[in-house]
């Protein structure tokens, strides 16, 4: 209790950087730059990504240079905070330590999978995780075998989750599959941390803030499903993380047990997530369902965010915030590179 | 303490007397300029110029001239130009040629200095490497690149261990190692690439870079000096030009501006079968010289006529102050200017706002200081918050004397005050908090009936009944407000029960009714229909019935509202004692400086909060009751030397 009492200045710094947050403003006048360099320009002269681009040449970044520092920032943001009352001793708050590291092996794995011999994994690799996984990533970058990479991840809980898997007639591993396992191990690790770290009322708060997380992930997982394969129940649910409750298997089925997409976004206008889509400007449809969803999510973490009392909640939910901010960085970066209408960069910002 | 009284100008004439007749308007300073379009309405064969400015590109020529040799263009007295247009065009072509080839010289100096000083920095990263630059570049079987890598991508380099290539890092910066990597020739595209990948920059070494890194840098850093010093030269050269020649630039300014700015003003001309047809605004008493600018244009007829005689266009409004009201103006300015034929509230201003924060500011000492500190403001820098200050602070000084209160020493007048009569000060505030408060409660309703009155007689100056008479803040609610105030005193204070029944059904009754029934009065005493369709009754007994009770809480709100009167005179006194307190705690030599300082910090932020809180009350309690700040100012043509933007 006392602990959770010292703990709360964390909410007021969170709050304090989450003033600072990208607006739709920024946002905007971001997307109406031409290049690369005027978006690393903007940011580095109106944004809080000033610090982080002090010592960079703005005319000069590469996209994905600039990328990738975004990328660390976030990575930073992390560290600062768990740093600032010595969170990170407390096992919960290394979710995002457990999440990148899921993402990494994902990445290898499709390393491994491409089997030309390329470098493309270590030209994703963020050097900035090298300090801070459990396990050798530059190790991983370097294996060419599933073996192999079992072995660089021996002492880690992956390995048993992994040692199972085996390969197609081509050879290659189900990507899809393997992070749907890692994801899932994931999500109950996390349930797990926050039962064995938090009261029951800041527990209470944060299964809530989890499985709205894998509600609309299933959610978007099963829609992409029934639109690429048109598949039945039966194969969706191989797509979907672990239900949280009886209550959402049962909303989960329903939506997988329609016949096309249109009815399953029929029945999902209708779930307790859809009629909240429903009241967006843009409404939910077919076109727009991972987007309204994503925007559902942002926008719930960040009411649960203003009115929180508890620093789990508010820790968890502003490196959520910040982590959209980035993907929004991300896509008008990528959008500016390849030139792509303003219109359509609109649409894919999430706030 | 009025309007200024205008006077309706048309002015016609022949198109070719036009700029003359524009250059008599800005040169008279007192023409008020409408646009003449929407005097005549379009259609009736009238049509506006629309014409390019000839004197913009010559403008903008003397403003980009000016702007690069950082010289701010003033205004001068160009009478002894004779120049026409065209002359003044090669005047500045001239200029411009005397200036140009200094100016290529700086540039081409600053270019070659920046040049040696991005070598500098490179070559200064590169000095651990104790190798000729030369021998460098001249390695045949060996590619070396020069740059920075992102820290985090160094510590990816482990990755090509086994790569033929070797990275030598000899500088690490905040983000980023500086370095060379060396490259077998036959290698270097794929190991370009790799770097590339990494996010490797590259440098670029000038090939006039000799030596080894430290040679190299003696070199640059000789050079750097050279071309300084004869940068310097070149600007002194141009400033020395500019000293001489900048007269002449100002007075060709100021004549262009003047020629820019008059053409502009042919926009609002509107013209038909060669004729022009102007329209403004006068001040009366100008009317004669203005007519008289004109006598030597017998193309160009000026008629003069009643302001109101044009129901198109509202006339200007310019106040018309006296000395100890006129910079009060700027409040009225803020809240917005009275309508032509309306009130000028300035002095009501001036008066009310003067008493209310000497009453929320009553210090002698403060006071004089404050108004000491504007008398210097007003004398540096000529502005109406100097001269505000000396009025309020005499003021302040004036309600010090009756608090008895001099920098917080709330016992320094006892002796002055025993001369002549009295036995100590007259109010002392925190034994007679009530006194005050009431006070203050009484200074804001005597206010309130004030500024009803200055309503009821714009009422009735403009023939609006409604408004003199009948509505809330007329004679009915005068007579209402009035009757509840004296009500209150009488009984609660003179213990006179008068709130009876004949008192509150001819004072209190009466007067809400007619004020519930304004509106269908007010129309029946001015014989007005209203075309609006006619609401149903229930409407209009609700309608009226929430803004009756609005009007009567309105009265509550605004009277208690100056119990913060009350309330800045309590918080003052106990702001300097608490400064008096602080000042006996310290060491006794310490305690004139707390003294000193605290008496500034109130006067700063008390003075700030009062000042603020007095021009609330002014908008809010005072304005809402009989003013309306509908007018538009009155702004004769001239030229604007300060604004630098062109059409």
């Amino acid at each position: 209790m006392m602990d959770q009492l010292i703990t709360k200045a964390t909410i007021t710094k969170a709050r304090a950087m989450y003033g600072k947050r990208l607006k739709l403003e920024d946002y905007r006048e971001l997307m109406h730059r031409s290049s690369v360099a005027e978006v690393a320009d903007y940011l580095k002269r109106n944004t809080h990504y000033k610090e982080l681009l002090s010592g960079v040449d703005t005319n000069t970044i590469h996209r994905g240079f600039l990328e990738d520092l975004i990328k660390r920032h976030g990575m930073e943001r992390y560290q600062k905070l768990c740093n600032f009352q010595h969170l990170d001793k407390i096992a919960f708050y290394n979710y995002e330590i457990y999440q990148r590291e899921v993402e990494e092996i994902v990445a290898a794995i499709m390393h491994l999978n491409s089997g030309d011999g390329d470098n493309y994994y270590i030209d994703v690799l963020p050097a900035y995780l090298l300090s801070h996984a459990s396990f050798d990533l530059m190790a991983l970058a370097k294996t060419t075998t599933f073996k192999a990479l079992l072995n660089v991840l021996a002492k880690t809980p992956y390995r048993k989750l992994l040692e199972h898997e085996q390969p197609d007639e081509n050879g290659k591993y189900n990507c899809a599959k393997i992070e749907i396992v890692l994801r899932s191990a994931y999500i109950e690790w996390m349930k797990d941390a926050v039962d064995k770290c938090f009261g029951k009322k800041e527990a209470a708060e944060l299964h809530v803030m989890i499985k709205e997380q894998v509600d609309l992930i299933n959610a978007i997982n099963s829609f992409r499903i029934k639109v690429l394969a048109d598949a039945g129940a039966e194969v969706s649910e191989l797509g979907t993380l672990p239900y949280y409750e009886g209550k959402s298997r049962r909303k989960q089925e329903y939506l997988m047990e329609s016949k096309d997409p249109s009815e399953y976004i029929n029945r999902l206008q209708h779930s307790f997530y859809g009629r909240q889509m429903m009241q967006f400007e843009e409404g939910l449809t077919k076109d727009n369902l991972e987007h309204t969803v994503l925007t559902l999510r942002f926008r719930l973490t960040k009411r649960r965010f203003r009115t929180t009392v508890s620093t789990a909640v508010s820790f968890y939910s502003i490196l959520y915030l910040f982590s959209v901010e980035e993907q929004n960085l991300i896509n008008i970066i990528e959008g500016i590179r390849y030139q792509v209408p303003i219109s359509y960069l609109e649409r894919m910002v999430v706030l | 303490m009025s309007i200024e009284k205008m006077e309706l100008v048309n002015v016609a004439g022949l198109l070719e007397d036009l700029d003359q007749t524009l250059l008599r308007c800005c040169d008279s300073g007192c023409f008020h300029m409408e646009s003449a379009l929407q005097d005549v309405g379009d259609g009736r064969g009238f049509t506006a110029l629309h014409e390019e400015n000839p004197y913009v590109p010559t403008l903008k020529r003397l403003y980009s001239l000016a702007g690069s040799l950082n010289f701010k263009l003033e205004s001068a007295d160009y009478s002894s130009l004779k120049e026409n247009d065209l002359q003044l065009d090669e005047y500045v072509s001239n200029l411009e040629g005397e200036f140009r080839d200094l100016r290529e010289k700086i540039r081409v100096g600053k270019q070659e200095i920046s040049q040696r000083e991005q070598a500098l920095i490179q070559v200064k990263h590169l000095d651990g490497l104790n190798v000729d630059f030369q021998k460098i570049f001249a390695l045949t079987h060996i590619g070396v690149r020069f740059g920075k890598l992102p820290a985090d991508s160094f510590n990816k380099l482990e990755y090509y261990q086994n790569r033929p290539f070797v990275f030598v890092p000899y500088e690490r910066g905040k983000e980023f190692f500086w370095g060379a990597y060396f490259v077998p020739n036959e290698e270097k595209q794929i190991v370009d690439s790799i770097f590339d990948s990494l996010y490797f920059e590259r440098v670029r070494v000038p090939d006039f870079v000799r030596g080894t890194a430290e040679d190299a840098v003696k070199d640059l850093t000789d050079e750097l000096a050279a071309l300084n010093a004869e940068l310097s030269e070149s600007t002194a050269e141009m400033e020395k030009l500019l000293k001489e020649r900048r007269s002449d630039l100002n007075k060709v300014f100021s004549k262009l501006k003047f020629l820019h700015d008059t053409f502009e003003l042919r926009k609002e001309a509107v013209v038909m079968n060669g004729k022009f047809y102007l329209v403004g605004f006068i001040p009366l008493k100008s009317a004669k010289t203005f007519m008289g600018l004109f006598d030597d244009l017998p193309g160009v007829s000026v008629i003069l006529s009643p302001p109101e005689l044009d129901q198109r266009i509202t006339p200007p409004t310019k106040l018309k102050n006296n000395i100890f009201s006129n910079p009060f103006a700027m409040f009225v300015e803020m809240y917005g200017l009275p309508a032509y034929n309306g009130f000028n509230p300035t002095m009501f201003v001036a008066i009310t706002y003067t008493l209310l924060f000497g009453a929320m500011f009553g210090d002698l000492g403060q006071g004089l200081v404050i108004a000491a500190v504007g008398f210097v403001l007003y004398r540096l820098k000529k502005n109406a918050i100097g001269q505000i200050m000396l009025r309020i602070g005499v003021s302040s000084a004036c309600f010090g004397l009756l608090y008895g209160s001099v920098f917080g020493y709330e016992h320094a007048l006892t002796p002055l005050y025993q001369m002549i009569g009295f036995e100590s000060k007259p109010l002392e505030v925190f034994a007679q908090t009530n006194t005050v408060l009431i006070g203050a409660i009484a200074l804001g309703a005597i206010l309130i009936l004030i500024s009803i009155l200055i309503n009821i007689f714009i009422g009735f100056k403009q023939k609006d009944y409604e408004r003199a008479i009948f509505g809330n803040n007329g004679i009915a609610g005068f007579v209402f407000y009035l009757a509840i105030l004296v009500g209150m005193v009488c009984q609660m204070v003179l213990g006179i029960p008068i709130f009876n029944a004949p008192y509150i059904l001819i004072f209190c009754v009466i007067p809400a009714l007619i004020m519930f029934f304004r509106v269908p009065l007010g129309r029946y005493f001015s014989n007005r229909h209203s075309e609006e369709e006619h609401e149903g009754i229930g409407t209009f007994i609700a309608e009226n019935f929430f803004e009756l009770f609005e009007y009567i809480l309105s009265y509550v709100t605004n009277t208690v509202s100056f119990l913060r009167v009350g309330g800045f005179v309590l918080s003052h006194a106990g702001m300097m004692l608490v400064v008096m307190t602080l000042s006996e705690m310290v060491a006794e030599g310490m305690s004139p400086v707390v003294v000193i300082i605290g008496n500034i910090f109130v006067m700063c932020m008390e003075g700030m909060i009062v000042a603020i809180q007095s021009l609330r009350l002014e908008f809010y309690e005072l304005f809402s009751r009989f003013y309306e700040g509908d007018g538009h100012a009155f702004r004769p043509v001239g030229v604007n030397y300060e604004s630098d933007s062109l059409e």
